[in-house]
């Protein structure tokens, strides 16, 4: 080895030849290399060796002057339209149009769109909540008074109160980070005895309450900081308690099920508890000596943390970074911060607060904004506590990076509560003041307060008889129904907008005005038409009803909206800084959100307005799309270009909706987080792997109608992304040519489902003419191509758009003309359909049509009920429950429990013994139940009527795979004809097989050997030829069993990576396979009788991540949608899924994927479709102790759907769910059947476990 | 990065590179893309020898290779040639992708170790790496390891890591990494001292 390292570490020559000899040789293969480059973007340099690779070079698009021929060759006519393409299209990019949007949800589409749509229409938002904890006085005997606890839930936005939950007294809430769950303790919320509720914070349901079997602290009044702690997924829930003498410490109980886990000493500190963000570390503060205590939660013992003793006023935490801060202080003129990371378990900051504050010390009057930026504390003086009298009349406001005090809000209702609250505005605090009628404790009217730096002290709210003890301030994900698209009326009519602008004949003024137009697309008739500055940039409202306007005139820069049904200008606002490509490059700067609420302008500070400079500061403003009022800007540090804010929707993995932004230049994409107002490039490498493997650069973009989806095409390769996840999905585009070269426009169809790709014709490329000649028409969903529009005209002009009826699209052909005085031209605009002839919509004289839109007005806004919702499922559809019973006295079972789905209730269950698996044959008649004997005695196998669980044979089998405690995917399959039933088995150590057995008599009649040892799960075809052996969690292609030959007919090709989930359709002819491919997700669609592969799709999912140790994968009943469970891979080893992601398998791409989610964190080993297509149950497992310290394991089944927020279906106490299935279960009784042992067959063989070849051939032979 | 100076052979086939310019390959690569061939071919045999000794699966080690080699092309801005050497960062990107893949495939590893009949499919990785005529020693010597100590042998002989960029791929000082390389290679020397 001293040949290959030289350093001076001494080693014995003969191992060090010996090592290396014996490790290090091999390689990569050439193949290998050959993939690795491929994926890295790199290609071999021709004639090159192995070690010689290059990056590859985007050629040179088609010049736009003819080269080929001498241009005095040319017509007069196409040389003067070259002459002036140079001039005025010099830069007319690769990217297309943005798309016409329209509001025509209603009209046309199929079925699968239609399912489509109705998958994304379900999204959610992000509403601030403020959560008030107060007693409430009741009925009042002298001085005493009966008192209980509440909590309100109020929507900050609109003021609305959103819930009341009523409990004991001494009530105490804390809100985990996320938002999801709000904990409620209180005396008599168990009985009579402190208890703890967790609540579902979005709708105020009761998840589960559970008595405290350990004392909970209680504050004098409850005028002390909170008991409550809650770790950042809301997963353990940590309670102050005592002995009631003067013994305190913390109970750490399970956030999931309440159970009791531990108790943690803290050394009789309790002023306050706060847990880091990685849930590792517990922080107590000190009343008595003023200290902070870190306490490690894997060891439960102390962090050595040198942390100053401060006289603790208050503490606050901003979550997202983990910094506790403390305000203390020792007097008038010690006041100070602490700033402590929790994480990391240091002290990172120590500041002075400059001025002599004194903090209310008894009050928890210190608030941190969201983003970090300001510290808000509450001054008053120290009063005895007890007489309620601590007040505080002002609140003064520190910026936390330079601890200078930006600000003092001084209220004239003074706070009396216990708590600041800080809003999300950054800006604001809520607090609570008590009125108190003289001479009595009793409380009359509370008021909340909201006390902002940038407005006057308002009352948010007011509690009759409630005293308010705390306000807590959050967000809670709330799902809002997307704007319903308006189902088309009786009258309406489709609008052609044209946006244009003049050509003065003057050769000094070429560009001296724009106009924005609405025609009928049939007719040509003008319906109205507006006069605009130059410069003109315009984008379509999602809804159809208004047009956003960006121009220059004499007074400057203008932002305005007209009124799409009368042209009327609805509002207009100067602009500063927009920024604007050459005329005629398609390239719009203006953007619409989604929500069609917000206008954004892309805009350069330092540059010189067409976006060309290299300085200044790139900034989007956004203005509100309703009244043009400037909202705010968010900075953009990298690239120029047109930009988007992804669609109010989950953007996991941002803080805040994120920036897409094409870049002008470069034509790369860059992600943009805003958070904090402060723009944090991404860069667009995150893509590379995923979206542009061969290029970095986009040919051409559009935007779905919805704003949700961007495509993207880049060469022949189209990348969807989803904004709402920062999501890729790749195709390869059946085209003709390299659309790299061919200039491609793109237009969506409405609804989604046609994608038009205009590019030029062979003639014309080899030309070097940019005239687009040619419109190839895709299916978004097969992404087929599905036809060719020969245009006959020449489109000459970047403006493309569809028209509402998804099948044509428009085009605009120009005529330049040199004249004595200037130049003239003639716009043409074509109505090219699919199916039919091309026409002429209108001829526009001496103007350049810049972009078209298309869409719907109402003449007649008459509305149309929508259509009524699904029926309700039939009663027959069943939900099989596969548990593992772990009884607390150490008895150990097994259960196939049976639900009704429309009732819930439980049907019947079968007790199986351990290891339970069971499987539904596909006409629901039988149940198939697996187990094993209590006795010890071996496994059986019973059929059993599925709609009354009643027994119908049974018989003893063996070798029957079992997973540790029953955990892992099913090891049963039937045909689909019913006949077989197939066993996943094994025999003997390394060697795999598949017993069939007869389903008529439990007969075994076949054992097919060469199986893949693995995580497997059987899938039989429909034709009865062909059963597919699926290992999960490994990088092993799906083998298939030629059912004929019982054999082995080897394994699927093009199917690679880890197999992280299968399902098939209820027929059985497709199989679902998910795959990591190097971290990327790939779906596989196997068509099972065929053996081929019947779709294949590439998901880039930054946001989450496939599991590869869980199956949670399954097909809705109708096989219209795929349910994929999406999470993390913990370290532990214990994988949880913390959504659930659903796809129109119509479509298979990123755009039709809708994220449900569950109650908590879901970790069973399925899945199982709910009945209505649109919904699916998914089980979580808890294991802690019950509230006597018995083992406890809870399996939680839940049900969640596109209509209603989830909620549990079921909770088994002393179970764990192993597996979960639907299915429809025939309503008639079957007649009573043999059973094998009867007919004598291999029950009344006896052999020892683990030799199946024997069994075989006795059952072979003997048959 | 160009303190040490080494020579070292690049891969298997024999070829002797200066990695002193591995920085500026670097640098090169993040103006392009191209260059980043360059640094695939010097490190891509020995990323794989490194991870083919821990999977024992020519397929993960192919996976291993691939994932390490996109990490490091999209991170190449982050960079820092003060921080430490181009095999000790790519190095330690393989380490990581190597836990991820251990934790991807931890609970179907427990499936099937649970298993009845299982003979466990996931045997000693090193057993399908060790080569040539002294195997069975080599396979002897090794099997005496702690896995830390196996780590540093393959990262040494696998991977043709020095000590310094040992340590940076372990995530530990390089007085560690060369004190704990030393005793392991001694103990070893001291073993086949035995051997005929």
């Amino acid at each position: 080895m001293s040949d290959m390292i030289r350093d001076d570490l001494q080693v014995d020559p003969r191992l060090d030849t010996l090592l290396s000899r014996a490790l290090g040789r091999g390689g990569v293969t050439r193949e290998q290399r050959q993939r690795h480059f491929e994926r890295l973007g790199l290609v071999p340099r021709l004639g090159g060796s192995a070690g010689q690779w290059r990056a590859p070079v985007v050629e040179g698009r088609p010049q736009l002057e003819p080269t080929a021929r001498p241009a005095s060759a040319l017509p007069r006519r196409r040389r003067q339209w070259a002459e002036l393409a140079a001039a005025v299209l010099a830069v007319i990019l690769v990217a297309a149009l943005l798309v016409a949007l329209f509001r025509d949800w209603g009209s046309g589409g199929d079925e699968q769109l239609a399912a489509s749509r109705e998958a994304i229409e379900t999204r959610y938002e992000t509403r601030e909540r403020l959560y008030v904890v107060s007693h409430v006085y009741g009925r009042e005997e002298g001085f005493e008074v009966e008192l209980d606890g509440r909590v309100t839930a109020y929507d900050v936005a609109s003021g609305d109160e959103v819930y009341t939950i009523d409990t004991g007294s001494q009530v105490d809430a804390a809100v985990s980070a996320d938002g999801k769950r709000l904990f409620i303790a209180a005396l008599g919320a168990a009985g009579t005895s402190d208890g703890l509720i967790a609540v579902d914070a979005l709708t105020g349901r009761e998840l589960w309450r559970t008595p405290l079997a350990e004392r909970r602290l209680h504050w004098i009044l409850s005028l002390g900081p909170t008991t409550l702690a809650v770790s950042s997924d809301g997963s353990r829930v940590y309670v102050q308690s005592t002995d009631g003498g003067h013994a305190y410490w913390i109970t750490e109980l399970d956030g999931e099920t309440g159970a009791a886990m531990r108790r943690i000493e803290t050394n009789n500190c309790r002023s306050g508890t706060f847990v880091s963000p990685d849930d590792r570390t517990l922080y107590v503060l000190c009343d008595g000596n003023s200290r902070l205590r870190a306490i490690d939660l894997s060891t439960n013992t102390d962090v050595d943390l040198d942390a100053p003793t401060v006289n603790v006023a208050g503490a606050a935490v901003v979550r997202d970074t983990g910094l506790l801060y403390i305000v203390g202080g020792n007097g008038v003129s010690g006041s100070g911060v602490t700033v402590v990371d929790m994480n990391a378990r240091a002290v990172v900051e120590e500041a002075g607060l400059g001025i002599d504050i004194r903090p209310a010390r008894l009050l928890r009057l210190v608030a941190l904004s969201p983003d970090g930026s300001r510290l808000f504390i509450g001054l008053g003086t120290d009063v005895d506590a007890s007489s309620a009298a601590v007040s505080s009349r002002q609140v003064v406001v520190f910026d936390t990076g330079s601890w200078q005090a930006v600000g003092r809000i001084a209220t004239e209702t003074p706070i009396t509560g216990q708590t600041l609250a800080a809003a999300q505005d950054n800006v604001s605090v809520f607090a609570s003041h008590n009125a108190f009628r003289d001479g009595t404790s009793v409380s009359t009217v509370s008021s909340i307060l909201r006390l902002s730096l940038e407005a006057i002290p308002a009352t948010f709210a007011s509690r009759e008889r409630e005293e308010v003890l705390a306000v807590i301030a959050s967000q809670v994900d709330v799902p809002v129904e997307r704007p319903t698209p308006t189902p088309e009326a009786s009258a309406t009519r489709e609008q052609l907008y044209v946006v244009s602008h003049e050509l003065s004949q003057r050769r000094d003024a070429l560009i001296t005005a724009g106009r924005v137009s609405a025609l009928n697309p049939v007719t040509g008739e003008e319906f109205w038409s507006v006069e605009a500055g130059q410069r003109i940039d315009a984008v379509l409202s999602p809804d159809g009803r208004r047009l956003f306007v960006a121009d220059s005139g004499s007074d400057g820069d203008h932002l305005y909206a007209l009124d799409t049904q009368t042209g009327r200008e609805l509002w207009r606002t100067p602009i500063n800084d927009r920024q604007w490509h050459k005329p005629g490059s398609g390239q719009s700067m203006l953007a619409v959100t989604d929500d069609g609420a917000t206008v954004t302008v892309y805009s350069c500070e330092g540059c010189t307005g067409e976006i060309r400079s290299d300085t200044g500061r790139n900034w989007l403003q956004r203005f509100d799309a309703a009244t043009g009022a400037y909202q705010t800007n968010l900075d953009i540090t990298e690239c120029r270009g047109v930009a988007w804010q992804a669609p109010e929707a989950a953007t996991e993995g941002f803080r805040a909706r994120p920036i897409y932004v094409i870049c002008d230049r470069s034509r790369s994409l860059e992600i943009v987080d805003p958070s904090n107002g402060q723009g944090v490039t991404l860069t667009h490498d995150v893509f590379l792997e995923g979206g542009f493997p061969d290029s970095t650069s986009a040919d051409a973009h559009v935007l779905s109608p919805d704003r949700r989806l961007l495509y993207l095409v880049s060469g022949n390769r189209l990348s969807m992304i989803d904004m709402t996840r920062t999501a890729a999905t790749r195709v390869q585009l059946d085209a003709d040519v390299d659309l790299a070269q061919r200039m491609p426009l793109l237009a969506l169809s409405p609804n989604g489902g046609r994608l038009f790709i205009g590019s030029l014709d062979d003639a014309a490329y080899a030309e070097g003419r940019a005239e687009v000649g040619q419109v190839d028409v895709y299916d978004t969903s097969s992404w087929e191509r599905v036809g060719q529009i020969e245009s006959g005209a020449q489109l000459t002009s970047t403006a493309f758009a569809t028209a509402v009826d998804g099948e044509s699209v428009y085009g605009v052909s120009a005529d330049f003309q040199a004249t004595d005085d200037g130049i003239a031209v003639e716009s043409t605009i074509h109505h090219l359909p699919l199916d039919g002839e091309p026409a002429t919509v209108a001829t526009r004289t001496n103007e350049e049509v810049l972009y078209l839109f298309s869409g719907t007005v109402e003449v007649d806004p008459a509305t149309v009920p929508l259509p009524a919702p699904t029926p309700a499922p039939a009663a027959q559809e069943r939900l099989f429950v596969v548990s593992r019973v772990a009884d607390p006295g150490g008895v150990e079972g097994g259960r196939v429990t049976a639900y009704d789905t429309q009732t819930t209730d439980l049907a019947y269950w079968i007790e199986t013994g351990p290891d339970p698996d069971a499987v539904l044959s596909h006409d629901g008649t039988r149940l198939y139940v697996a187990g094993s004997d209590p006795d010890g005695s071996g496994d059986i196998l019973s059929a059993n009527e599925a709609l009354s669980g009643e027994e119908l044979w049974s018989v003893p089998i063996h070798n029957r795979v079992q997973w540790m405690g029953g955990e892992g995917p099913t090891t049963l399959a039937v045909s689909q004809d019913g006949t077989r039933l197939f066993i996943y088995s094994t025999t003997g150590p390394g060697s795999y097989a598949i017993q069939v057995f007869d389903t008529a008599d439990g007969r075994l009649g076949r054992v097919i050997h060469g199986v893949a040892g693995c995580v497997a799960q059987l899938f039989p075809s429909p034709d009865n030829r062909s059963l597919y052996v699926v290992c999960l969690s490994e990088r092993v292609a799906p083998q298939v069993i030629d059912l004929e030959t019982m054999t082995s007919a080897g394994v699927l090709p093009g199917i690679g990576g880890y197999v992280t989930g299968a399902a098939a359709t209820s027929d059985g002819s497709r199989l679902y396979i998910t795959h990591d491919i190097d971290t990327e997700l790939r779906l596989t669609v196997i068509d099972t009788n065929g053996r081929v592969i019947a779709d294949q799709r590439d998901i880039v999912h930054l946001a989450a991540n496939p599991l590869h140790s869980l199956n949670l994968l399954a097909l809705s009943q109708d096989g219209s949608r795929l349910f994929l469970g999406v999470g993390e891979e913990r370290d532990d080893g214990n994988p949880v899924a913390r959504e659930v992601w659903v796809w129109d398998t119509a479509q298979l791409h990123v755009g039709s994927i809708q994220a449900l989610r569950p109650l908590g964190n879901l970790n069973g080993w399925s899945l199982a479709a709910g009945p209505d297509n649109r919904s699916v149950y998914a089980v979580q497992n808890s294991h802690g102790l019950d509230p006597g310290g018995q083992p406890r394991s809870t399996a939680t089944i839940s049900w969640m759907g596109f209509d209603a927020q989830a909620e549990n279906f079921a909770v088994l106490t002393h179970h764990e769910t192993l597996r979960l299935f639907s299915g429809r279960v025939s309503n008639t009784p079957l007649l009573s059947e043999s059973p094998a042992t009867e007919i004598g067959m291999v029950d009344k063989l006896t052999l020892p476990d683990g030799c199946l070849s024997n069994l075989v051939a006795v059952a072979s032979g003997g048959s | 990065v160009n303190d040490l100076s080494l020579d070292r052979q690049a891969s298997g086939s024999g070829s002797r590179v200066d990695v002193s310019d591995d920085a500026a390959l670097v640098a090169a690569a993040c103006g392009d893309r191209r260059e980043f061939a360059i640094l695939y071919e010097r490190y891509a045999d020995r990323l794989y020898r490194y991870a083919l000794a821990r999977t024992g699966s020519d397929a993960a080690a192919d996976d291993i290779v691939s994932e390490t080699m996109v990490a490091a092309l999209e991170g190449i801005g982050r960079f820092d040639p003060d921080r430490g050497t181009v095999a000790g960062w790519l190095f330690a990107i393989a380490a990581r992708k190597l836990a991820d893949r251990g934790r991807r495939r931890s609970r179907a590893r427990r499936l099937l170790g649970r298993l009845r009949g299982h003979d466990g499919a996931d045997e000693d990785a090193l057993e399908t790496v060790i080569r040539g005529e002294d195997a069975a020693l080599v396979r002897r010597l090794l099997a005496g390891l702690s896995k830390r100590d196996r780590e540093l042998v393959l990262l040494r002989y696998s991977a043709g890591l020095n000590s310094v960029e040992i340590a940076e791929a372990l995530g530990i000082s390089s007085g560690a990494a060369r004190v704990r390389l030393s005793r392991v290679l001694r103990r070893l020397a001291a073993e086949l001292g035995d051997d005929p």
